[in-house]
C-alpha cells in the first residue's frame, strides 16, 4: 500500500533533484521530457495507473505528507550545501506557507485578497523593530508578529463584512497600496526606502542560525538551519490547515464561499467567519514574513508590493483553488522553475502573467483540484 | 493662501479628475453591461500613451509638422483604435470564454493579462524599460486670466474630455445603437430575446470602454510629457475606484467619481501637511469609507440588487 506511494514520491524526488542540480538548461529539458515520457508510458501500460495512484494519495494523505516531509530533509546534504538552491528551498517554502494562509483566505471562504504581501511586510517589519530596535528575542518575537498580522487581518475583514466580491479586491488592493505607503514614510520608525538593516539572525538553543551547521560528517552553509525551522513550520502549517479545512469551521467557510446570503439564512454568523478567516490567513503571512526577516536580515517596504500579492494568488490558483497539496505544489513549482531560467529574469513577471492567464483559461481548477466533500465517513476499501 | 492659487489648483484637480472619469467610464460599462471588471484596463491607459508615442514619432518622421492640429487629430483617431484593438482582442480572448465563471476568475484574468500587457511594452518597446519623454504634439501658449495661469493642455484635456463624454451621452442615450447597449446591460436574455446580439454589444462595449482609457493615456502623457510603462497599475486602480465612488454600472456616476477623487486628492496635497507623502492612503482611505458606508456610490439610490 503505502509503499507504493513511497516509491512515487521517491521518483518525484530524484527527478526533482535532477532539475535542480543540473545546470545545463538543454540537460534539464531533456530530464523532463524523459519524466514525461516515462509518465505517458505508465499510462498505456496501465490503463488506470494514475487514477489508482490517485486515491491511494487521497485515501493515505497523512502517511504521504508525513513521508515527503521525511525524505525532502534530506534535500541540504543532497545538494552538498549548495547555498544558492538552499536558499531558493527556503523561499520555496515560505511561499508555500504564504499559499496556505492566502488559500485559507481566497480558496476556502472564497473572500478575495489582493494585499496579502501585507501581511507578510507587517510580520517582516514587527519582527524587524523588535529584534532590531528593542533587543527582543527572535521568536516571541515571531510569534508577535503572526498575531499583529492577524490584527490587521481583523482590521481588513471589518470593512470585508459590508463589501464583497469585485469590491472587496478593490479594499485589499487598496490595504497593500496603503501598508507599502505607510512604510515608506514613517521613516523613524521602519527606515522608509532604506528599509531595515542588520537584523539580527536568530537564535535556538544556544545556537546561532546565522552559523554553518555541522553534521559531523558534512558542514552545511547557515541557510540549512533555515532550511529545518522552515520544514518543521510548513508541516506544521499544513496539519494545522488541514485540520482546520476537515473541521466544522473549514466546512462553514465552504458554506459562505458557495453563497454567503444561504450561509446566512442557515444560521452561519457570517461576521465571526469572515473576520476568522481572515486573522488565520494572516497569520500565515505575519509568521512568513517574521522568518524572512531573521533569514535574510534585511527589509525594505518593495519587497512586499502588489506583484508579490498577485504572485502568491497566482501559486494559490495554478495549484487549485482550495486545494491544500495544490498550494504547496504550486509555490515550489512557481518558484523553482523561473530560478532554472534565471538568464532570462527579464521574462519573470511576464511568465507568471502568462501562468495565471493560461491556468484560468486551460485549466481553471488547477493542478490537483479540490474535491467537494460528499461522503463524511470513510471510504470501504480500508476495511477489507 | 491666495485665490489665485487655489484656482490654479482646481484647474489641476479638474485635468485630473476628467482623466480619473475617462478611466471610470470604461470600468463602469464594463461592469454595467458585461458584469466584468477589467483589471487589465490600467494597461489600456499606459498602452494607450505608448501608442500614441509610437504614432507621433512616426508621423513625424513621415513629414507632419510638430505642434501642428492636424498632427493630434491623427494622433487621438490612432490612439483611439489602437484602444479599440486592444479591447476588441481581450473580449474576444479572455472575457468572452471566461463568462459563465465565477466572478474570482474572471477579475483574476484580467490581472494576469495586465501583468502580461505591461511586461510586453518593458520587453518589446524600444527602450521601454526607462520613461519616455512625450513629444509636445500640440503647441500652445501659456496664458493669464485675472492672474491665474492657464496651462493649455489643461485646458485642452477637459475640453477633450468633455466633448468625449457628451459623445458617449448621445451615443448610449439617443441613438438605437446606446438602447442596445442599455437592454443588454438591464436584462441580458430579454434583450437576446428581442433580437439584439448580445456578443456584439459586449464586443463594442468593449472597444469603446478601451478607446475612451486609451485617450486618458494619451492626455496623460500630453500633460506629464513623460510616459513609462508601470504609469497604467495606479491609475487603473484609481479609476476604478473613482467607478466605485460613482456606483458601478451608473456612467454619470463614474464621471462625478473621477471628478472627486481628483479634487480629493489634489486638496489633499494643498491642505494636509505632509499630504503629498501619504496622497494614494488618503484617497484609498475615503473610498474605502465610502465602500462601507455607501456602498451604492453617490448616487446610491440608482444601484439594484442581485441575488
Amino acid at each position: 500500500m503505502s509503499l507504493k506511494i513511497l516509491l512515487a514520491e521517491l521518483i518525484c524526488y530524484v527527478g526533482f533533484l535532477a532539475i535542480v542540480m543540473i545546470e545545463e538548461p538543454l540537460i534539464v529539458a531533456l530530464v523532463v521530457v524523459v519524466i514525461a515520457l516515462l509518465a505517458i508510458g505508465m499510462l498505456r501500460f496501465k490503463n488506470d495507473f494514475w487514477l489508482q495512484l490517485k486515491s491511494e494519495f487521497s485515501q493515505n494523505m497523512g502517511k504521504a505528507s508525513s513521508m515527503a516531509m521525511i525524505i525532502a530533509l534530506s534535500f541540504p546534504i543532497l545538494v552538498a550545501g549548495d547555498s544558492y538552491w538552499l536558499q531558493i528551498a527556503n523561499l520555496a517554502m515560505l511561499y508555500a506557507m504564504m499559499a496556505l494562509g492566502l488559500n485559507l483566505m481566497t480558496g476556502r471562504a472564497g473572500l478575495v485578497c489582493l494585499g496579502y504581501a501585507a501581511f507578510v511586510a507587517i510580520g517582516a517589519y514587527v519582527v524587524g523593530i523588535l529584534t532590531l530596535k528593542l533587543g527582543v528575542s527572535f521568536w516571541p518575537a515571531l510569534l508577535l508578529a503572526g498575531i499583529t498580522a492577524s490584527l490587521f487581518g481583523v482590521v481588513l475583514g471589518l470593512p470585508a463584512l459590508r463589501v464583497k466580491g469585485h469590491y472587496l479586491a478593490l479594499v485589499t488592493i487598496a490595504f497593500g497600496l496603503i501598508v507599502q505607503e505607510l512604510l515608506l514614510n514613517f521613516e523613524s520608525v521602519t527606515g522608509g526606502t532604506n528599509g531595515l538593516i542588520n537584523i539580527p539572525s536568530p537564535v535556538l538553543f544556544g545556537f546561532d542560525l546565522s552559523t554553518p551547521l555541522n553534521l559531523g560528517f558534512i558542514s552545511l552553509p547557515f541557510q540549512a538551519n533555515f532550511y529545518y525551522i522552515i520544514i518543521v513550520l510548513l508541516a506544521l502549517s499544513v496539519f494545522f490547515v488541514n485540520r482546520l479545512s476537515h473541521s466544522f469551521f473549514g466546512l462553514c467557510l465552504n458554506a459562505m464561499r458557495e453563497d454567503q446570503l444561504a450561509a446566512q439564512c442557515y444560521g452561519l454568523n457570517l461576521t465571526k467567519y469572515k473576520l476568522l478567516a481572515f486573522a488565520i490567513g494572516a497569520f500565515f503571512g505575519g509568521v512568513v514574513g517574521g522568518v524572512y526577516a531573521g533569514m535574510i536580515n534585511f527589509i525594505a517596504p518593495e519587497t512586499f508590493g502588489f506583484q508579490q500579492s498577485v504572485l502568491v494568488l497566482s501559486m494559490v490558483i495554478f495549484g487549485g483553488l482550495d486545494s491544500i497539496p495544490g498550494a504547496v505544489l504550486g509555490a515550489i513549482i512557481l518558484t523553482i522553475i523561473p530560478e532554472k531560467f534565471r538568464a532570462f529574469d527579464d521574462f519573470r513577471l511576464m511568465f507568471y502573467g502568462i501562468i495565471i492567464v493560461s491556468c484560468l483559461l486551460y485549466m481553471p481548477q488547477g493542478l490537483l483540484p479540490f474535491k467537494h466533500r460528499i461522503i463524511t465517513a470513510k471510504p470501504k476499501e480500508q476495511e477489507e | 493662501m491666495t485665490g489665485e492659487l487655489i484656482i490654479q489648483q482646481l484647474l489641476n484637480a479638474l485635468s485630473l479628475g476628467v482623466m480619473y472619469s475617462l478611466m471610470a467610464v470604461g470600468f463602469t460599462l464594463f461592469f454595467g453591461v458585461i458584469e466584468v471588471i477589467n483589471f487589465a484596463h490600467g494597461e489600456v491607459f499606459m498602452l494607450g500613451a505608448f501608442g500614441a508615442l509610437a504614432a507621433s514619432g512616426i508621423l513625424i518622421s513621415a513629414g507632419l509638422p510638430l505642434g501642428s492640429i492636424g498632427l493630434f487629430i491623427v494622433v487621438l483617431l490612432s490612439v483611439m483604435i489602437i484602444g479599440g484593438l486592444i479591447g476588441a482582442i481581450m473580449e474576444r480572448t479572455i472575457i468572452k470564454p471566461m463568462r459563465s465563471s465565477p466572478e474570482i476568475m474572471t477579475l483574476l484574468i484580467t490581472l494576469g493579462a495586465s501583468i502580461v500587457m505591461r511586461e510586453a511594452v518593458m520587453l518589446f518597446f524600444p527602450n521601454g524599460r526607462n520613461p519616455q519623454p512625450f513629444p509636445q504634439i500640440i503647441v500652445m501658449k501659456s496664458f493669464f486670466i485675472g492672474g491665474v495661469l492657464i496651462k493649455p493642455d489643461i485646458v485642452l484635456t477637459v475640453v477633450l474630455a468633455a466633448l468625449l463624454i457628451t459623445g458617449l451621452y448621445v451615443l448610449i442615450q439617443k441613438t438605437a445603437f446606446g438602447r442596445y447597449i442599455r437592454a443588454t446591460a438591464q436584462d441580458r436574455e430579454a434583450a437576446k430575446m428581442m433580437g439584439i446580439r448580445v456578443d456584439r454589444i459586449f464586443l463594442i462595449t468593449f472597444i469603446l470602454g478601451s478607446a475612451l482609457g486609451a485617450v486618458a493615456g494619451l492626455m496623460n502623457g500630453m500633460s506629464y510629457g513623460i510616459v513609462k510603462f508601470t504609469m497604467g497599475f495606479i491609475v487603473g486602480i484609481k479609476g476604478f475606484a473613482a467607478a466605485v465612488v460613482g456606483g458601478l454600472g451608473n456612467v454619470y456616476g463614474a464621471v462625478a467619481g473621477g471628478l472627486l477623487l481628483g479634487f480629493l486628492e489634489t486638496m489633499a496635497v494643498v491642505f494636509i501637511p505632509d499630504g503629498s507623502r501619504f496622497q494614494e492612503s488618503i484617497s484609498f482611505i475615503i473610498v474605502i469609507l465610502f465602500l462601507v458606508f455607501r456602498p451604492g456610490g453617490i448616487f446610491g439610490e440608482r444601484t439594484y440588487e442581485k441575488v
